[in-house]
């Protein structure tokens, strides 16, 4: 009951967030002076051909009429068609999403796990945490272009162990069922292309991952040492506990919020991360696409980017939200008793006759 | 007095066994002798409380004995510490585990804090017990009676006394051999604190446990030991059976805990003894005995030379250069309280002529948290009036939950009431003093500047300003050098001062005062009450001091008022209402003071399910006197001579006495 007016809630936001992106963005058309339909038809094309695309296109109307036609067409599931490619915009996104998409999510696994186990290998005090405290900083001071630069004039150019460009190197790509390169190869059982897709996909992923996972990784390290110094964890030792599990078992859960909101904080930085590593390895997807959308001043193609991006953020950090409701019940208990946006945290406050209530004190 | 010696099982193997223990842990990258040459034994079956000051080592003891003492501070430990058979600090880490896993136990100060907070109470226990079913038996041994609902249950969900019984049906689980347990009653209302002592002299019995019970409280010690030891800076200063210690404990600091007790005995015209360190700079005197600087019967070789024990009796040894001189000085004055004692105190003002100050009227309060579309309400105050007059002090007296603090934070004008009125005759904002001097003064700033900004308002000249700080320092009693340190460099005794000493610069006519006691060390909780009852005399103020204590409140308030779940239900007299109380919940608290010797008696206990809001009288599900009107109707104030009132259908049927 209290997810579907989550979700609810969440629709809602994202339709906010919606209105509040193309907004901005039509008001940055209105300034730019870019003219995109010198760039589609060409240097020798007569001013009244340029004129009459220009009313084909609806772009003599005022800025803000444009803005309610984007909208009303909006609300038809209808993106517009791009300027560049002459295609509807969301048969493009189509396209080139998928790529995006597997391309981030992995990164993210990889942010995820990665950051997990810095901040596990970090938080303990143990020999060698220092320096893996060292190379957190370090690691999160290094721009993600270098290490895809780097990476590049290394991995490909001296020791040519991985691929520089593209997404694949096998010429009949599959095209389905999911468009995911390395699981369509291996829902058709085809495990060469999976490799394959998998050496393409390992730097940019990796270029892209490592500045998140690190920040993860410093975020849960924070919050373990916090965690480790609490009193449950001394009555855990008490019991008779060993490190490890306690480590795992009492410590890490308690620990996941704080990391958990960073996971979302970096997916959110991620999206504008791939469009410039997407552009660096000839990724094609959709930030290629965006980036060969802006000098051509393709304002629908880049319109709808930015909204499939918004929307895949809001996804994004509602998953976050979720995972860290389910790692702390009493969060999920504040989640069921209020609607309050921004519950703040109240522990059940006890009562004195025994059976507890938890008395959420909202501003009188 | 008790007979607690007798219970003792005198088994000839210690449980633990600690022999010249000294224990030094790092701080900010330097060691500190934490504990220095610690004989002990704790007996099967047997007691021993650890009573001592905060910093007095005695958690670090407990720490040490369980094996855990923190590994950040790289503990180097000497001496032998063993616990059965096993040499703590050299054994392995696997067999102090096991140690852990079969033989102790530990339960420590704040239930709140002490369960895994994302984890439900049956996988906690499990994680001892490996069985459900003995998870279950665990609860229902601790006197937990739907165990079966509790254990589906998150910490969170329940009160601070079921979380303290889990805690220790944790630590009973495995039937270990002893249990340390730290400071486990601080952080409840004291009817809890009665129950949970009460368990714990039971289990004991029962199930042969032995407990060494760590404590800053000589009343909770005086309840529940077998044997008490004496603990000052690191050292046993005096160890012996409960009543050897309590009646006539020999070393000097011993008498001046004892004597520094607020007990319902305490005379309201005494001050109460206590001395605070000149300055507590830290370092503590390693070789030399650590109560010198504050004794009265110092010697030069005390300075130098830690005294070996004398034997007093069989298993009463006190350490102490001079021992025969304090002897005499006993008898003689009869108790240490008289050298402080001020003659000039008796002359209380007649408070009925007075004026009137403050009036609080039909106060209401109630909070709102919305549970989805439907409104929750949570009433913490029901009707309250208040009369308070010039230099009266009133104690208001409750359990957590009372609404005392509610009610003097609308006094104070930090909330607004729901309904009703608070007068305020005199047209000044009232100061506060809260429980925390520590964390409610700027710890960058000086004393000087913290002091100089309270009088910014006043528009006084810049000499007048440094005049009155100067008098404002001295009228606390504290050096006047402290001018210039930083507040985070102050002991907690002189940040209390330095709080108080905000409040007073400015001299107001209404102090409020929350628990400005309750965080302090037994000595210096003296010395702030007396503090308080001269400010009060000088100044002329009228107080309002919330607390837990009834004895606190009996020796500093002229009158008191007892609060219930957001209602009045005593007013009176403080003396009279201590003597002779009218309701049933003021008896039930003077009868869960620690030190009242009254365990044994039943406490209806905290495990009784919510009945929901009645319209009876709200006090009539754990009352032990309750008729069938208390569940049924609403109760009024029952007015008596002398200003006493309580709310009580006893009253009106005459049948409480």
């Amino acid at each position: 009951m209290y997810l579907l007016k989550f979700i609810a809630k969440r629709i809602v936001a994202s339709v906010g967030i919606i209105l509040g992106l193309t907004a901005v963005l039509f008001f940055l058309a209105a300034i730019s002076h870019n003219d995109p339909v010198h760039a589609m038809l060409g240097a020798g094309a007569t001013p009244s051909a340029i004129a009459a695309e220009r009313h084909k296109l609806g772009l003599d109307n005022p800025a803000i009429v444009q803005y309610f036609d984007y909208l009303k067409n909006l609300l038809h599931g209808n993106l517009g068609m791009s300027y560049r490619t002459r295609r509807p915009v969301a048969s493009d996104i189509a396209t080139y999403l998928p790529a995006t998409l597997e391309l981030a999510g992995f990164a993210l696994v990889i942010a995820v796990v990665l950051g997990l186990i810095l901040g596990l290998a970090s938080g303990g005090s143990y020999r060698g945490s220092g320096v893996l405290r060292s190379f957190l900083i370090t690691g999160a001071s290094i721009p993600q272009f270098l290490l895809a630069i780097g990476g590049l004039l290394f991995l490909y150019g001296k020791l040519n162990l991985l691929p520089a460009t593209g997404r694949i190197g096998i010429s009949n790509a599959p095209t389905g069922p999911t468009g995911f390169y390395t699981i369509d190869g291996i829902l058709n059982g085809d495990f060469g292309v999976t490799l394959d897709a998998f050496k393409y996909l390992l730097m940019p992923a990796i270029s892209i991952s490592l500045g998140p996972a690190v920040s993860i990784g410093r975020v849960l390290r924070g919050s373990l040492i916090s965690t480790l110094g609490s009193d449950y964890i001394k009555t855990a030792r008490s019991k008779g506990i060993g490190g490890f599990r306690i480590l795992v078992r009492h410590a890490l859960r308690n620990s996941l919020g704080p990391a958990l909101s960073m996971t979302g904080l970096q997916a959110g930085l991620m999206f504008s991360g791939v469009v410039v590593i997407e552009d660096i390895f000839a990724w094609p997807g959709i930030g290629y696409y965006t980036a060969q959308s802006i000098p051509s001043g393709d304002f629908p193609a880049i319109a709808g980017v930015t909204l499939v991006l918004g929307v895949g953020y809001v996804i994004i950090n509602s998953l976050v939200d979720l995972a860290q409701l389910l790692a702390d019940p009493r969060l999920r208990r504040l989640e069921m008793s209020t609607s309050g946006v921004s519950p703040k945290r109240s522990y059940g406050k006890t009562d004195l006759n025994g059976s507890s209530q938890t008395v959420v004190q909202l501003e009188p | 007095m008790m007979s607690n010696e007798t219970l003792a099982v005198q088994a000839p193997e210690p449980v633990a066994k600690l022999h010249e223990v000294r224990v030094e842990l790092k701080r900010r990258s330097r060691y500190n002798q934490v504990l220095n040459g610690i004989d002990l034994e704790i007996g099967r079956g047997e007691i021993v409380a650890l009573v001592g000051e905060s910093g007095s080592g005695k958690s670090v003891l407990g720490m040490t004995i369980l094996g855990l003492l923190p590994s950040k501070a790289t503990p180097k430990i000497s001496g032998t510490v063993r616990v059965l058979d096993v040499e703590i600090n050299s054994a392995s880490e696997k067999s102090l585990l096991d140690l852990r896993k079969h033989h102790l136990g530990a339960v420590f100060q704040d239930p709140m804090s002490s369960l895994n907070p994302s984890m439900k109470i049956l996988r906690q226990l499990d994680e001892v017990t490996k069985d459900t079913q003995l998870s279950t038996q665990a609860l229902l041994d601790v006197g937990i009676t739907n165990a079966k609902e509790i254990l589906n249950r998150y910490p969170f969900e329940l009160s601070g006394g079921q979380r303290q019984r889990v805690m220790i049906a944790m630590a009973l689980a495995k039937s270990p051999a002893l249990i340390v347990v730290d400071e486990p009653t601080t952080a409840l209302d004291v009817t809890v604190q009665a129950q949970i002592l009460q368990l714990i002299r039971d289990l004991r019995d029962r199930i042969g446990t032995a407990f060494l019970f760590v404590t800053h409280d000589l009343g909770v010690a005086s309840d529940i030991a077998d044997r008490i030891v004496v603990m000052l800076a690191g050292r046993i200063l005096e160890s012996g059976t409960t009543s050897n210690i309590l009646r006539s404990g020999q070393h000097p600091y011993t008498r001046s805990l004892l004597a520094s007790r607020i007990t319902m005995a305490q005379d309201k015209g005494d001050r109460i003894f206590g001395k605070e360190l000149p300055n507590s700079s830290g370092i503590v005197n390693v070789d030399g005995c650590p109560w010198v600087e504050r004794c009265n019967y110092k010697l030069d070789i005390c300075n130098d030379v830690f005294p070996d024990p004398v034997l007093l009796s069989k298993d009463w040894n006190a350490f102490c250069h001079n021992l025969g001189a304090v002897a005499i000085q006993g008898a003689v004055s009869g108790s240490n309280a008289q050298e402080d004692k001020v003659v000039e105190n008796n002359a209380v003002p007649d408070l009925a002529m007075s004026p009137v100050v403050l009036e609080v009227i039909a106060l209401e309060k109630v909070f709102v948290s919305r549970s989805g579309s439907a409104r929750k309400e949570f009433t913490a105050l029901k009707n309250v009036d208040l009369e308070l007059r010039k230099g009266e002090c009133v104690a208001v007296v409750g359990e957590s939950g009372s609404g005392k603090s509610t009610l003097l934070r609308i006094i104070g004008g930090l909330e607004t009431p729901t309904s009703g009125e608070v007068f305020n005759h005199t047209k000044i904002v009232p100061r506060m003093v809260y429980q925390d001097a520590g964390s409610s003064l700027t710890p960058w700033m000086s004393v000087d500047e913290l002091l100089t900004e309270s009088l910014l308002v006043t528009k006084l000249s810049r000499n007048e300003v440094k005049r009155r700080v100067a008098e404002v320092i001295h009228h606390v009693n504290l050096p006047e050098a402290i001018g210039t340190a930083k507040t985070a460099a102050l002991s907690g005794g002189q940040k209390q001062r330095v709080a108080i000493a905000r409040c007073v610069i400015d001299p107001p006519t209404i102090l409020l005062c929350d628990e400005p006691t309750s965080a302090l060390d037994a000595s210096l909780v003296g010395n702030t009450l007396n503090l308080l009852n001269d400010l009060k005399r000088e100044l002329e103020m009228a107080m309002v001091f919330v607390t837990h204590d009834l004895a606190v409140a009996r020796y500093i308030a002229d009158r008191i008022v007892v609060m219930y779940k957001g209602r009045i239900v005593e007013v009176g007299d403080s003396k009279t209402l201590c003597h002779s109380p009218l309701h049933p919940y003021t008896k039930m608290l003077l009868a869960s003071l620690p030190g009242t010797n009254t365990l044994g008696q039943e406490f209806a206990t905290d495990n009784r399910p919510e009945l929901g809001e009645s319209s009876g009288c709200s006090f009539a599900q754990r009352c032990g006197e309750a008729i069938d009107i208390c569940f049924t109707n609403p109760v009024s104030m029952h007015y008596m001579d002398d200003g006493r009132h309580a709310s009580c259908h006893l009253l009106a049927s005459g049948g409480s006495q």
